[in-house]
């Protein structure tokens, strides 16, 4: 009995350990930025996959949706693919060539190699949308919340990853 | 109106109708081919929009993809890319005219702009990424605005030059067509109009020339044609006429110069037939005259007198002889041969003979020779039958035969100047009108013996109570003639009337007054 009662409390207390590490050493968020005009404030994940992948083109009819994407190195696109697009890189590309190729897009993503560049198109840009790193967000875009949650917060589904 | 003019109009007509049709077979030439090269402008341009729409969604594409290639450099063929397209639309511009040209100038505005943000994409790529991103973002909507909107719109007029061109093209086809066919028709019935009315024309004027014709062939030259116009029908039918008047008075001509040798019952039936039959006349009178010591007188006179002289006495012969209805037979020499009772039969003719010859001697009385001398005539009569008819083929002449011509020939050449010798039968078949002396039975120079009976005048009886002398004879006489024939004298001499009825014979030559 006692010895059960050891090993489940050790259990616990590895378990316990376990997430405090893994929370110390989280890279953190990935926010999702808009143009501040962008009429929309928050959407499901759902939705902002029809978004990322292209499905819908304009926020309003005279405003149509302008998507930035991070390079193919940085850790928001792996987090982007992995949880949004759920392709690999290869499958990205290619779905975006067919894309192009089939008329289906009126444009293809805008490729930016920094969060900086990103903060500054989609502040710039009407209709725009990217991701970013919640770290890095500065004002001037809007921060898009997610199923009802914004980065950091405890329900918050979009994470970095290493 | 002429046939020729008449056809000539016709025909221009039809030609005329021809000159429309192919002037509105140029005019539809000319319009189609004008549509032909609107059409073809049309599908030129329409090429050149494709091409230039294929070029520029071929540049957005490589822009998109470029931009999505990680280390991307510079894309050094994009440059002629771009210009190919400007070149296209600058054709295009060049190729339209108003009111198409204004959505091209568009066109080309909004091309010259997307081509300046290309270039600057294609040069900074994988140089200047901020840059790059903002010509990106430069083109994106332009060449959303080409591609969705400009040229749809550049298009879609040219579609509807297209189908304006292919209505027009197919209208004016129609109409041409239609036009075309109307004139067919027209030419057709115009044709088949000037045929029946010409052919109509000359149809029934043919058939009215032959059945004139026909009638001349049948001898009835007194047919006319109507001439109805001034044409060359008219014509014909005018020389028709004039034809048909020179037979007519030929055929007159003929007729009388015929009658003036045949009595006119044997010209008629001659005319008719070609022949004459001959007849047999069972009762006729023959009389023959000659003037005593012809020959004798003939060297007191010149030829020409002679012969003036006899035409004269012949002819006053003819008269009187037609007058009692005799008919004049022939003259031999100076003698003079007449018959009564031919060819028309008649009971009389030994009464009108006998006042035949009474004018006849006092004609001859009358003394109208030249020279103022007088001849004499012995005249006979006899009364019997005799064959009449027409013998030869050439200068015939209608003749009688028989013993009563020779009875008839030698009661004359039995008789004494200025008396009329008559036959037996004769006598006998006049003595109610006429008195006689008898002469008794004479001889011929055939050595025939004959009754003879010398005229002496009028029965005085039948001159009783002549007192109107509108009569044509004595009233008595009349009665008696009417009792006996049936009918009243056609004539009578005049001289025998009532102021000289109880004259003998002698006295008869003597009491009528001398010319």
């Amino acid at each position: 009995m006692f010895k059960t009662l050891l090993t489940t409390t050790a259990a616990i207390a590895l378990v316990a350990g376990l997430v405090a590490v893994s929370h110390a050493q989280s890279p953190g968020d990935l926010a999702i930025v808009a143009h501040p005009e962008t009429p929309v404030a928050q959407m499901s994940l759902a939705e902002l996959r029809q978004v990322m992948k292209g499905d819908r083109q304009y926020w309003k009819p005279d405003l149509p949706v302008v998507l930035f994407v991070r390079a193919a190195t940085s850790e928001e696109r792996t987090a982007v693919l992995g949880v949004i697009y759920q392709m690999t890189e290869p499958q990205f590309n290619q779905y975006w060539i067919a894309k192009q190729f089939r008329a289906e897009s009126t444009s293809a993503p805008t490729k930016l190699n920094s969060n900086a560049l990103t903060q500054q198109f989609v502040s710039s840009t009407p209709g725009a949308i990217g991701f970013m790193a919640a770290r890095d967000v500065k004002p001037g875009v809007k921060i898009l919340k997610i199923d009802g949650a914004s980065p950091g917060e405890p329900s918050y589904r979009l994470h970095l990853t290493k | 109106m002429t046939i020729r003019k008449r056809l000539t109009l016709g025909f221009l007509v039809i030609l005329a109708l021809f000159a429309v049709n192919e002037a509105i077979q140029l005019w539809s030439t000319r319009q189609r081919t004008r549509t032909m090269e609107t059409l073809s402008g049309a599908l030129k341009r329409q090429a050149i929009i494709a091409s230039a729409h294929r070029h520029i969604g071929d540049l957005r594409n490589q822009m998109a993809l470029m931009q999505m290639i990680e280390g991307a450099q510079p894309v050094a063929g994009a440059g002629s890319d771009i210009a190919r397209a400007g070149d296209e639309i600058a054709t295009l511009q060049a190729l339209t005219s108003e009111p198409e040209r204004a959505a091209v100038d568009e066109l080309q505005q909004t091309y010259a702009k997307l081509a300046e943000a290309w270039r600057g994409f294609f040069e900074t790529l994988g140089i200047d990424e901020a840059r790059n991103v903002s010509f990106k973002l430069q083109a994106e909507p332009l060449g959303r605005r080409v591609v969705q909107q400009i040229l749809p719109k550049v298009q879609a007029q040219q579609d509807e030059l297209v189908t304006r061109a292919r209505k027009s093209f197919e209208d004016v086809t129609r109409l041409a067509d239609r036009v075309s066919l109307g004139i067919f028709v027209l030419s057709m019935l115009a044709a088949a109009g000037v045929a029946y009315a010409i052919g109509g024309y000359l149809a029934s004027s043919l058939s009215e020339l032959s059945e004139t014709a026909k009638q001349f062939g049948a001898m009835h030259l007194e047919h006319r044609v109507a001439v109805r116009s001034q044409d060359e029908i008219g014509t014909v039918a005018s020389a028709f006429n004039h034809m048909a008047d020179n037979l007519d008075r030929e055929r007159k001509t003929s007729q009388s110069l015929l009658l003036n040798i045949l009595p006119e019952q044997v010209a008629t039936e001659l005319a008719a037939n070609g022949t004459f039959a001959p007849r047999y006349y069972e009762d006729v009178t023959v009389l023959f005259t000659d003037f005593v010591g012809f020959t004798l007188n003939t060297e007191k006179l010149a030829a020409e007198e002679l012969v003036a002289v006899l035409h004269g006495y012949f002819t006053s012969f003819d008269r009187i002889v037609g007058r009692y209805g005799l008919e004049k037979m022939k003259t031999i020499g100076d003698s003079y041969f007449c018959a009564g009772g031919l060819p028309v039969r008649s009971p009389s003719h030994p009464v009108d003979s006998m006042l035949a010859a009474f004018e006849l001697i006092r004609e001859v009385e009358r003394c109208t020779l030249p020279n103022g001398a007088c001849w004499s005539i012995r005249v006979g009569l006899h009364s019997g039958p005799v064959v009449a008819g027409v013998v030869g083929i050439k200068k015939f002449a209608f003749d009688v035969w028989g013993d009563t011509v020779n009875l008839g020939s030698r009661m004359e050449s039995g008789g004494s100047p200025n008396r009329i010798n008559v036959s037996e039968s004769v006598y006998r078949r006049t003595k109610d009108f006429f008195t006689f002396e008898a002469r008794g039975r004479m001889l011929t120079k055939e050595k025939k013996e004959l009754e003879m009976f010398l005229v002496s005048g009028l029965q005085p009886s039948l001159l009783e109570g002549d007192d109107n002398p509108h009569l044509v004879a004595p009233a008595a006489f009349s009665k008696r003639y009417r009792t006996y024939f049936g009918k009243d004298p056609i004539a009578f001499p005049q001289f025998l009337r009532s102021n000289t009825a109880s004259l003998s014979p002698n006295s008869l030559t003597s009491s009528v007054p001398r010319a």
